[in-house]
């Protein structure tokens, strides 16, 4: 089919969301109001880690407009393990806390009421009785012998298949690394990253008559959201009418299924309506982050540029629990070496825990902060051997027919081919032995072979 | 929620509320700071007093210069005679902020907001305050030493008061971001010069660089009697570093704020000496 | 006391209602008189979700006490346009793809209103400063900044 023939591709296409967008007509969950709506405040814990002896709710039942309480004992599965359907286990956060606390904002027990005033005074009234224990929250210090094991399979880590990280292991790093001309070294680092979406989180549920509840919300992933719901819940899915779609910036930061569960159990305790929006204290510190991150690089150079062996050690800060955490570090791991060909690779990739808001996902999550590592040590190698910033990367790019580090085979690599483009774009002459390389070339890839 | 709310009309109208109701009254001049706090739960006052119609606002001239303490940062935004309190005024927040805030209400924000504090010491400000008993006028000085609060109120900031301007001032304001920030530091600097071009009168405020804004009184001395040189201006510069007492929050540490001061201090000894 | 009686001209029409005395302006507009245009982003005047105009001023509705809303004009989004009647500016967001998540957008809108009514002929630097008490997470301001330029310039040829 010749490009002519395409009606919508190549075309500027409205927002067909755009008009409500611009004239304050689009309906977003906290414009949802029902008759007879009650509000739900959150009880969190002030503190970074502890045991909880006691929670006391009965002056705030007492306040006048309070109408329910909900606590631990009131979740079904008071599991929330979101990837759990794809096999990150066991079980470790509650969805209320009520044996221990494990970072400063856990929801521990939730305040119903008549206006969202009542509810936020009479959450004030709750009396917590946490021994306070000492926190756990420098990275390296976690995955220390002298770090108490905050998590309950007895140590700070994430278990890969048995292992305390991601191993990935290809070739002789230890070997190569002797015959390196350069040992270059780097550490990049990334404080975890609020998404900070201008609408906070927001649900509101309503039962009905039937039996189902409506739910409203602002997450980013309706089907998922309806089937972590209805595991908490301990009910079939067709309970769940879903409505959304609607998002005022998410980013990552409303997938992880934080608001449903909770604003549900609130509806079905009460037979009402209920809504719970976050406030901008609780989105800017309470929601899950970006994970911060810690890699080293160590990397075997040659004189023309080769990299020829490439060690990464990285520690991930899960925060307080898995949420998309293990996944996320997983494809943290395949991508830490790059883009390039390298043929002895070592990559620890650690999945820590810490008693931190725990970190989700955001924008390419695992992803975005190796890529952000690579290059700045790929800009490290070129100004310590003196070598042009694009020659290094072309020299060193994966080429079609390589094998990668992940034991697959590249196929249609366009990286060399965008790079030129990109110095196209922006008026960058390269010289002619750059401009001729593409990526069926080995030649030009210094002998690498795959 | 159940609260009395007040709204008078006038100064002794709200010296009267004062009067029965202090102890548990929280007192807005624009709610720039108040209502935030009321929105997040912070706190839940039974008793507020809002100062916006007491006719507290205004400009007025008479030899030296009277601010009154509910007019809002717009309208201070553009007291052109006291050029750097402007520029400190059109400086914070958005138009929308500077349309409710006020520069009586400024003097209450805590570090590292409260950034009108730094031209009011650099101008030699004084504040007015009134109770239903009496009324005081201290320097601006005694007053941000002063423990104060906007709850369980005695008295009212009623207005500011300005000699006439001398000198060339110079305001800089480091945040992290270009407009609507809070300040990482905040600098005032004037000098006044005598005929051979050395400095008579020097004032340097900091804000952002204590627990409240304050004079780097020893980077001012050594500036009198000197010329305004690259020797003279780093003395100050360092001297202004070590009378700070800067801390560590969200926005920057303290160890960054020191060093800030130096900066900043430089740059505005700098510029006036162009 | 347990409610005030707050009587306002809203979009050019007089309006009364009771309401507990601490609501916000942004409360009042939202959930008392059900008008949605006006977000609610923060609480803490960070955001500028809520910029509303009163008297043709921007202020931020979650920061103002609608009982200082008495006898004023309050314009909110709703009363600058509408699906069937937009605004240029409206018009303009909507072309050139300057609302992404759109929560931003009525703030945005009744902040670059509030300008061109005092300034049709704002340099970007101008527009730019005007909008400095607005956030937009999504759009990185470039579509919003051509979009409000592009509407200064419609109103010169005009």
């Amino acid at each position: 089919m010749g490009v002519k023939q395409l009606g919508i591709v190549g075309q500027s296409v409205k927002r067909r969301d755009g008009i409500g967008h611009v004239t304050g007509q689009t309906q977003y969950v906290d414009d949802v109001f029902y008759t007879n709506m009650l509000w739900l405040k959150m009880v969190r814990s002030p503190i970074s880690r502890g045991i909880i002896h006691g929670i006391d709710t009965s002056k705030a039942e007492a306040f006048p407009g309070v109408v329910a309480v909900i606590t631990a004992q009131d979740v079904p599965n008071n599991w929330y393990t979101i990837l759990c359907l794809i096999g990150v286990e066991p079980n470790d956060e509650p969805v209320l806390a009520h044996e221990e606390v494990m970072y400063i904002g856990e929801p521990i027990c939730a305040i119903v009421a008549e206006t969202e005033a009542i509810a936020a005074e009479a959450a004030a009234l709750v009396k917590l009785d946490i021994e306070e224990l000492p926190p756990v929250l420098d990275l390296e210090f976690a995955i220390s012998p002298d770090a108490p094991a905050i998590k309950k399979w007895g140590n700070n880590t994430f278990m890969y298949d048995g292992y305390t990280h991601r191993k990935l292991r290809f070739g002789d790093f230890e070997t190569a690394i002797q015959q390196a001309d350069h040992i270059i070294e780097g550490t990049y680092s990334l404080s975890p990253i609020e998404h900070a979406p201008i609408e906070t989180h927001c649900c509101v549920v309503k039962p009905e008559p039937d039996g189902r509840l409506t739910v409203h919300s602002n997450t980013q992933a309706l089907y998922f959201t309806m089937d972590n719901t209805a595991i908490i819940l301990q009910v079939p899915s067709q309970r769940l009418h879903m409505i959304g779609g609607t998002v005022g910036g998410g980013f990552g930061g409303k997938v992880d299924v934080i608001t449903e569960p909770i604003t549900c159990i609130a509806a079905m305790k009460t037979g009402r309506p209920v809504k719970w929006r976050w406030t901008r204290e609780e989105e800017m510190r309470k929601s899950s982050t970006r994970a911060g991150v810690r890699m080293q690089y160590t990397d075997g150079v040659m004189n023309d540029g080769r990299i020829i062996a490439r060690k990464v050690r990285s520690l991930e800060d899960s925060g307080a629990y898995h949420r998309h955490s293990p996944y996320g570090v997983q494809k943290h791991m395949a991508n830490l070496p790059g883009p390039y060909t390298i043929p002895n690779v070592w990559v620890d990739a650690y999945c820590v825990y810490t008693n931190r808001q725990p970190s989700s996902a955001m924008r390419g999550f695992g992803v975005t902060e190796a890529t952000f590592a690579v290059e700045c040590q790929m800009e490290r190698i070129a100004r310590t051997l003196g070598i042009d910033s694009w020659e290094i990367r072309l020299i060193n790019a994966y080429r079609n027919g390589q094998m990668r580090p992940v034991r697959k085979v590249v196929e249609d690599a366009t990286l060399i081919e965008t790079i030129q483009a990109a110095a196209e774009l922006i008026g960058y002459d390269l010289p002619a032995h750059l401009k001729a390389m593409n990526s069926d070339d080995y030649a030009g890839n210094g002998g690498h072979h795959g | 929620m159940n609260a009395d709310l007040f709204i008078p009309r006038s100064l002794d109208e709200a010296l009267g509320v004062v009067q029965s109701h202090g102890a548990g009254l929280l007192v807005m001049g624009g709610g720039t700071m108040m209502m935030a706090h009321l929105n997040e739960g912070v706190f839940f006052p039974k008793k507020v007093m809002s100062l916006a119609r007491a006719g507290l606002s205004g400009v007025y001239r008479n030899g030296h210069t009277q601010i009154g303490a509910t007019t809002n940062l717009t309208d201070v935004s553009q007291i052109a005679d006291y050029p750097i309190l402007a520029e400190a005024a059109y400086q914070i927040g958005g138009p929308a902020i500077r349309n409710m805030g006020t520069i009586g209400g400024n003097l209450y924000m805590p570090q590292p907001a409260g950034d009108l504090a730094v031209p009011l010491l650099v101008y030699d400000a004084h504040v007015e305050l009134a109770s239903p008993s009496a009324s005081r006028t201290v320097s601006l000085e005694d007053f941000l030493a002063e423990p104060r609060s906007h709850r369980g109120v005695h008295e009212l900031l009623v207005a500011i008061h300005l000699p006439s301007p001398s000198g060339h001032a110079v305001y800089l304001k480091q945040g992290r971001r270009e407009a609507n920030t809070p300040s990482v530091v905040a600098v005032g600097a004037r000098v006044v010069m005598d005929g051979q071009g050395r400095v008579s009168n020097a004032r340097i405020a900091l804000g952002a660089a204590g627990p409240t804004a304050f004079r780097a009184k020893n980077a001012e001395a050594a500036l009198v009697g000197q010329t305004l040189n690259t020797k003279s201006i780093a003395e100050a510069a360092q001297l202004a570093t070590e009378e700070s007492n800067p801390f560590t929050d969200a926005l920057a540490t303290a160890w960054y704020r020191r060093r800030m001061v130096g900066v900043f201090v430089k740059r505005a000894l700098e510029q006036l000496a162009k | 006391m347990e409610s005030i009686t707050v009587t306002f001209k809203l979009n050019g029409k007089t309006t009364a209602v009771a309401v507990e005395p601490l609501a916000s302006l942004r409360t009042v507009l939202r959930e008392h008189l059900h008008l949605h245009a006006t977000k609610a982003g923060c609480g803490q005047g960070g955001c500028g979700s809520c910029t509303v105009l009163v008297n043709s001023e921007p202020v931020l509705s979650c920061l103002m006490l609608a009982a200082l809303a008495d006898g004023q004009e309050v314009t909110t989004l709703e009363g600058i346009g509408t699906p069937q009647h937009m605004h240029p500016l409206q018009a303009a967001f909507f072309d050139k793809f300057a609302a992404q998540c759109g929560y931003c957008s009525p703030g945005m809108i009744v902040a670059a209103k509030a300008l061109l009514d005092k300034n049709p002929h704002p340099t970007r630097a101008e527009i730019a400063e005007a909008l400095a008490g607005n956030l937009c997470r999504c759009t990185g301001y470039v579509a919003i900044l051509d979009a409000i330029e592009d509407v200064v310039t419609q109103m010169q040829e005009a």
